[in-house]
């Protein structure tokens, strides 16, 4: 993490992400599909970052859903770092990601992350959880770009 | 490995210490969160249901301007009820006359003075007593084959015997003053009377029977110079409850 810009920026979402996650993404459902605020973070903080730094992401923000949704944690850490250290393989690509992309990437990101969930804790109905995912990867997707703009313009290293 | 050490501490009851780390840490601010959530939903549910509340207000207010009305037009009812309970009482011979009822179709109020739709094809006379629901109301002036005028009792021109409701009676000339009340000339200065005695009618009249209602003493004075007392009456008689009255004769 060369940038302390973007340090700083990780701190801070790992602070808020929970908060965000537990307390406004409720409010924020759409036909029954919430945001995943942590897996958003995770997906993008990672497109800056190295494989070993965007695991080491995933596993705080996976770290803080595990514990906060009283869960087993090494399912939640291990999915949500596996999910940031595939995201930094897009940064090690040198490819120049607009918005749009970044949107693809996160809601990519949302399915790996759940299917991987689903594999270590199969849920008691895939059908639904299936269904579930979908939505809220649609709508990490939305969420991601405005962040990602927001990441590039303020975060990426010079 | 962390999923182990978790399960071994749930089995004997525990947390792990970083999921209570988590949970002490953030469990206040998702708490506050979750409560700005909340006033902002109600907040926003307020404005998208302002033009439904703004409806079901306006609604509200017409159906209070009608219970109101309905409410006040009960009253009246209730009044006219009242009034004609009243009435049946004269009407099945209380006084042993004859009663004939009537409608007031005119009130001439500088006059003091109202038109009854019955006159002398219906046996109405000069001179016979009127009783409203409250009590007398006047007297028959003149009389028309189908109209008859009535003098009411505040008329200066109506003059007729009363006494106050004690033991003795004393009678005199109860007489109206133009005003709102009537008074009653006593020429001994020793007569009993006080505030708050019913008056009626004496009976001394072979047209007007004895004990019709007429008013309450007000106020008594006793005019020394003369040797003689006044006694003014407030009457019974209201006009605005004067639609039907009934004629004795």
């Amino acid at each position: 993490m060369r940038s302390p810009s973007l340090f700083v920026w990780a701190v801070v979402l790992i602070v808020i992400g929970p908060v965000l996650q537990h307390g406004l993404a409720p409010y924020l459902a759409l036909f029954g599909v919430r945001p995943d605020f942590l897996i958003v973070f995770t997906a993008m903080l990672a497109l800056f970052l190295r494989p070993s730094s965007g695991a080491a992401t995933g596993f705080f923000f996976g770290l803080a859903q595990g514990t906060l949704a009283g869960a087993n944690l090494s399912q939640y850490v291990l999915t949500r770092a596996l999910t940031g250290f595939a995201c930094s393989f897009v940064r090690n690509s040198q490819i120049e990601l607009g918005a749009p992309a970044a949107g693809l990437v996160a809601a990519a990101a949302t399915a790996i992350s759940q299917f991987l969930l689903m594999l270590v804790a199969p849920p008691p109905a895939i059908g639904p959880f299936i269904q579930a995912t979908i939505g809220t990867a649609i709508y990490n997707g939305v969420i991601a770009m405005p962040l990602y703009v927001l990441l590039r313009r303020f975060a990426k290293p010079k | 490995m962390l999923g182990k050490f978790q399960n071994q501490l749930r089995a004997h009851g525990a947390v792990d210490p970083i999921s209570k780390l988590y949970q002490t840490v953030y469990n206040p601010p998702i708490a506050a969160v979750h409560s700005a959530g909340n006033s902002t939903i109600q907040f926003l549910q307020g404005i998208a249901s302002a033009r439904g509340l703004a409806q079901q207000n306006a609604s509200l207010k017409n159906q209070l301007k009608a219970t109101l009305f309905y409410s006040e037009r009960i009253t009246v009812l209730e009044q006219q009820l009242e009034d004609a309970r009243a009435m049946s009482g004269f009407a099945s011979g209380d006084f042993g006359r004859k009663a004939i009822k009537a409608q007031v179709i005119a009130y001439l109020p500088h006059e003091r003075r109202m038109t009854l739709n019955v006159g002398s094809n219906q046996g109405v006379e000069p001179m016979l007593p009127v009783v409203g629901p409250t009590g007398l109301a006047g007297i028959v002036s003149t009389v028309t084959a189908n109209s008859c005028q009535m003098n009411l009792i505040i008329s200066p021109q109506v003059q007729l015997g009363a006494m106050i409701v004690r033991d003795p009676n004393p009678a005199g000339l109860i007489k109206g003053t133009g005003t709102d009340s009537l008074v009653i000339e006593y020429l001994e200065a020793g007569v009993q009377a006080q505030v708050g005695d019913l008056v009626v009618t004496s009976g001394y009249s072979s047209r007007i029977p004895r004990g019709i209602r007429i008013g309450q003493v007000v106020n008594t004075n006793l005019e020394a110079e003369y040797g003689s007392k006044r006694v003014d009456v407030a009457p019974f008689m209201q006009v605005s409850r004067l639609e039907e009255v009934v004629i004795l004769k």
